[in-house]
């Protein structure tokens, strides 16, 4: 990939661009980090952006841009975590619902309707309540939550592409299921798959974030944008604007990033889309 | 051209109205009306049902009781209980015997209540026995406090505008008791409408209603939403300043400073320590200041591991930067409690408090404990007090730099109780306050091994004993002497980890006066008037 190819691409190059300050946050954040993201400072509290605390400090005195980062560290892992599993369990889980249309496959779409029948916010509320308020729990809802979105996508994908001659062709040259599934179908019924899952790191981070300001995610004094969001959202009648606007903006900007990204990638995955010769 | 006009309307509108939301708005609420927010709506109305910050305002406004404390002025402008002075309310005078077991009320003639009827001892014994049927806050008054066993032998009407209650040993609360708002007494006349075979003392009436002599009675009660006081015109004290008192929930605090910067509440209640430091020196509005009777600790759960060790929960209380969390919390509106007694109730003494910001010493006592290395341990807060979230978060890095790893769980407020009522949560926050201003009766509330409320499981023979002698004992220097080395005692015994007093402030218009302050800490509508200007 050249310097062109960027240039010609301005969304891949901003949504890179932010992927790759989310990394950096992430593998160095405790060289990048000025303060410790969790000890008090109650001498320090509510101090607004000055030159030794660049985005000032929450009311315990814990500097603002240092929870930012390590927040990164939880946001962004709990939310690839949760939708890598989620996309490691739906894209088999839908592959063999779409090929077998037996009972089991049926009573496993009405799960997967029961999951999705209730509003995304208030089921992860509710798991969580139920699970415990733990990180990882946090992550185990949110793939309980994706899991029917994979598995839909490549359902739907693979019952179209079942009827089709290339798979009468295979049958007829002597293939099983599990050639046909794994050799024929699953390369074919993935692109929906692959573009959703940077779609859907995006609505994680949003989710994760969501469940921590309403309280129902980390626990203070855990660095997580949504729960600096939350602290600082009561300090904002008294003119207290620093707390919740950073985080708030990590979270667009990180949101931003996987939206682009995903966007990207549908094009790149979609010969209809893409000029000859330009996608690569 | 028409959908141009039409939008542009549109937008002046908009910012038309954005605008508005900048300005203040005045006060549209009558003179004789007060609009009041506040956190919540009472849970219920009943005087038996438990009490709450919530449910003391209610009844002291709704209730009316026998006797009550004089006033006397107080710091700041606001009056003030003097507990040393007992008046009679509902009941004009009151004998003690001599050996104070027993209280005859001679009640007030003419007195009728909101709905129109008159007071008799008819009232006050069905009141009584009512109380001691539902086996709720009047019963555990009576039987824990006062030791009463036979309701027949205790509670006796001697004619129509006198009763007596009768109790089987003395006791030094016997007068005192009375004053408390959750002992008031009904209107039996419209109680007695309302009862049903399967409800015989109309609990379900009442609470959502309310039938008392009091100032004010219920004309709309919403719960989570609106609760409505009217005046009553008959009440025996005069007709109250304020017609109406409009309470509105709401439950967030910075809405309710919102509303009472912009004028559309006369009083907002239960604001942050933060937010009343920038209401403070605001224009048109004024903050009510009392060092009252709250005590604020972290309970440790004395029974369990490393808790058990005296040790341990010493060395606790000297990792608290107590002056930091003063400065930074409260701006310095608390003061640091030094004792488990409220420091304005007689009896209280500071000089046992021996605690610092003391690292050293903490890990030398951790260590001594078995815990050189400090231990793992989990505090709980409620969901939706931002104080103690903030209070907790400094505790956790304070108490770490002696190794002691503070898991912090934020619990919504009925879980909480839950959890450390059946001592599963290791440290907790507890703010509390007695309304009776006695030493003996706030140490038996907490201190008592036999108490239900000893959440801690704090336990001192020595304690025990002195606190139930005091609360037989009539020699009050005797009795103050047994609280001395009570909190001597407690003080080195450190149940808990003590911190503050943060005492009660109350934000108002500064149209808003006559703000007085009793031992339940919630407001009394009938001393509040309202002006034109400050």
């Amino acid at each position: 990939m050249t310097f062109r190819f960027w240039l010609r691409r301005p969304a891949a190059t901003l949504g890179a661009a932010l992927l790759l300050l989310q990394v950096i946050a992430i593998v160095f954040a405790g060289m990048l980090a000025p303060y410790s993201p969790t000890m008090a400072d109650p001498l320090h509290s509510l101090e607004p952006p000055s030159w030794q605390h660049p985005l000032g400090t929450d009311v315990s005195g814990m500097d603002v841009l240092s929870r930012i980062i390590f927040a990164t560290r939880i946001n962004l892992l709990v939310s690839i975590t949760a939708v890598a599993a989620a996309f490691l369990i739906g894209v088999p889980v839908g592959l063999l619902i779409g090929f077998y249309r037996t009972i089991a496959s049926t009573l496993v779409m009405r799960l997967f309707d029961f999951i999705q029948s209730f509003p995304v916010f208030v089921l992860g509320m509710a798991l969580v309540s139920v699970l415990g308020q733990e990180i990882w729990n946090v992550a185990l809802v949110l793939a309980i939550l994706f899991v029917p979105v994979f598995a839909r996508l490549v359902r739907a994908e693979v019952l179209s592409l079942r009827e089709r001659p290339f798979i009468s062709a295979a049958r007829c040259s002597g293939a099983g299921d599990i050639s046909v599934m794994f050799r024929h179908i699953l390369p074919n019924a993935m692109t929906p798959a692959l573009v959703q899952l940077s779609i859907s790191i995006g609505m994680a981070i949003l989710l994760t974030a969501g469940l921590s300001f309403i309280g129902a995610g980390v626990r203070m004094p855990t660095p997580e944008w949504g729960l600096m969001v939350s602290s600082g959202a009561q300090q904002l009648i008294l003119g207290v604007w620093w707390v919740s606007l950073f985080p708030g903006i990590a979270i667009v900007l990180a949101v931003l990033c996987f939206a682009l990204l995903g966007d990207q990638l549908r094009i790149f995955l979609d010969p209809t889309k893409r000029a000859p010769g330009k996608a690569r | 051209m028409r959908d141009r006009l039409l939008a542009a309307a549109t937008v002046s509108l908009c910012l038309g109205a954005t605008l508005r939301v900048g300005a203040p708005a005045l006060a549209q609420s009558p003179l004789n009306t007060l609009v009041v927010a506040g956190p919540r709506t009472p849970e219920s109305l009943d005087q038996e049902y438990p009490p709450t910050e919530a449910t003391h305002e209610a009844r002291r406004n709704i209730y009316e009781r026998l006797l009550a404390y004089g006033m006397k002025p107080g710091p700041g402008g606001i009056s003030v209980e003097d507990f040393g002075k007992i008046e009679g309310r509902l009941a004009e005078s009151y004998d003690l015997a001599p050996d104070d077991t027993s209280i005859t009320f001679h009640l007030r003639h003419g007195v009728k209540s909101s709905l129109g009827n008159p007071l008799t001892a008819d009232d006050v014994m069905w009141t009584f026995q009512r109380g001691w049927n539902l086996k709720a806050t009047f019963h555990w008054y009576m039987t824990q406090v006062l030791k009463i066993t036979d309701p027949d032998q205790a509670f006796h009407k001697i004619d129509d505008y006198t009763v007596r209650v009768s109790l089987p040993q003395p006791s030094p609360l016997l007068a005192r008791l009375w004053v408390n708002n959750d002992l008031g007494i009904l209107d039996a006349t419209e109680m007695k409408k309302h009862v049903t075979s399967d409800d015989p003392w109309g609990s379900r009436w009442l609470a959502t209603h309310s039938a008392s002599f009091a100032p004010y009675g219920i004309t709309q009660f919403s719960p989570g939403q609106t609760v409505i006081y009217q005046a009553n015109p008959n009440y025996y004290r005069g007709t109250p300043h304020l017609a109406r008192i409009v309470f509105r929930e709401m439950p967030n605090s910075s809405n309710r400073t919102a509303a009472l910067e912009a004028g559309s509440v006369d009083v907002a209640e239960w604001l942050q320590p933060r937010e009343l430091n920038l209401l403070r020196n605001m224009p048109g509005v004024r903050i009510w200041k009392v060092f009252g009777n709250y005590i604020a600790r972290v309970e440790m759960n004395n029974a369990s591991k490393p808790f058990t060790d005296v040790r341990v929960r010493q060395a606790l209380n000297d990792l608290v930067p107590r002056d930091e969390i003063l400065k930074s919390v409260f701006f310095n509106t608390a003061r640091i409690t030094k004792s488990p007694i409220s420091e304005i109730y007689p009896g209280y003494t500071p000089a046992y408090f021996n605690y610092s910001d003391d690292v050293a010493k903490a890990k030398a006592l951790l260590a001594a404990a078995g815990y050189p290395n400090g231990f793992k341990t989990t505090l709980g807060y409620p969901t939706g007090d931002e104080v103690e979230e903030e209070v907790a978060v400094i505790l956790k890095t304070a108490f770490a730099r002696a190794g002691v790893d503070v898991e912090l769980d934020k619990l919504p407020a009925s879980t909480l109780v839950e959890r450390y009522t059946k001592g599963t949560m290791p440290m907790y926050f507890f703010r509390d306050m007695a309304i009776v201003p006695d030493a003996a009766y706030v140490a038996n509330l907490w201190l008592n091994s036999a108490s239900l409320i000893d959440y801690s499981h704090f336990h001192d023979p020595e304690v025990d004993s002195l606190i139930n002698q005091a609360l037989t004992s009539t020699d009050e220097t005797k009795r103050i002497a047994e609280m001395t080395r009570v909190q001597q005692i407690v003080m080195q015994q450190a149940p808990w980890v003590f911190l503050f007093n943060p005492g009660y402030q109350l934000a108002t218009r500064s149209t808003v006066h006559g703000y007085s302050w009793y031992t339940p800490n919630g407001n009394t509508w009938y001393d509040f008037s309202k002006s034109a200007t400050p």
